[in-house]
């Protein structure tokens, strides 16, 4: 097991690569309840107070995908302006 | 037949199984909440591999190990090159003051 006999990852690594695993199953849960569950649930439960109309299900992760696209652009335009080298006068 | 016409048919069979509950485009009168499931179902699996592609990474991020006897022994030798090339006249840049420790690929299989 990799946890007790081998050398183990730094404190800092494991926080975080657990936090991203915590992350996503927490992500993973509420939205199969939402997009999955919910429309076999009666529609007078009070589980459906706690998610947002069926449509935000498609819209917001719509819109994380393009800010995540802007972000990358953003990020590589950023390097590609700093990396430019003067042009060689022959 | 290549994997990317089996792909790219399996993919086209899916869509149109999907396209033809959430459009309704043969008039087969599916109980509503089927409907309801199934026109969200591209981006749900979307989220999905990548909920499952943020946990693979986290995990694997997690469970990779160090070595620091091979961290060691790597900046001794670092070292050893560097002095053994200022004797022969050659400039070294200025290594940087936090080096982060060189991690050992002993993660299981």
């Amino acid at each position: 097991r990799p946890f007790i006999n081998t050398p183990q990852a730094t404190g800092a690594d494991q926080a975080v690569g657990f936090g991203l695993v915590g992350f996503s199953l927490l992500l993973f849960t509420y939205y199969t309840i939402w997009v999955i569950v919910l429309p076999f649930v009666d529609s007078d439960h009070v589980i459906h107070s706690y998610f947002l109309p069926r449509e935000y299900s498609v819209i917001l992760p719509g819109v994380a995908a393009l800010i995540l696209l802007l972000c990358v652009g953003t990020f590589i335009g950023v390097i590609t302006w700093k990396n430019r080298k003067p042009k060689k006068v022959d | 037949m290549t994997k990317l016409l089996e792909w790219l048919l399996g993919a086209s069979l899916i869509g149109m199984a999907w396209g033809l509950v959430t459009f309704d485009l043969l008039d087969l009168q599916l109980p509503p909440q089927y409907r309801e499931l199934a026109w969200p179902m591209p981006v749900y699996l979307l989220v999905v591999f990548g909920c499952y592609s943020l946990a693979t990474v986290g995990y694997r991020v997690a469970t990779f190990n160090d070595c620091e006897d091979a961290a060691k022994e790597l900046q001794a030798q670092i070292k050893e090159a560097k002095e053994d090339l200022k004797k022969k006249g050659l400039k070294m840049p200025p290594s940087p003051v936090n080096r982060p420790l060189p991690v050992c690929r002993t993660r299981r299989k």
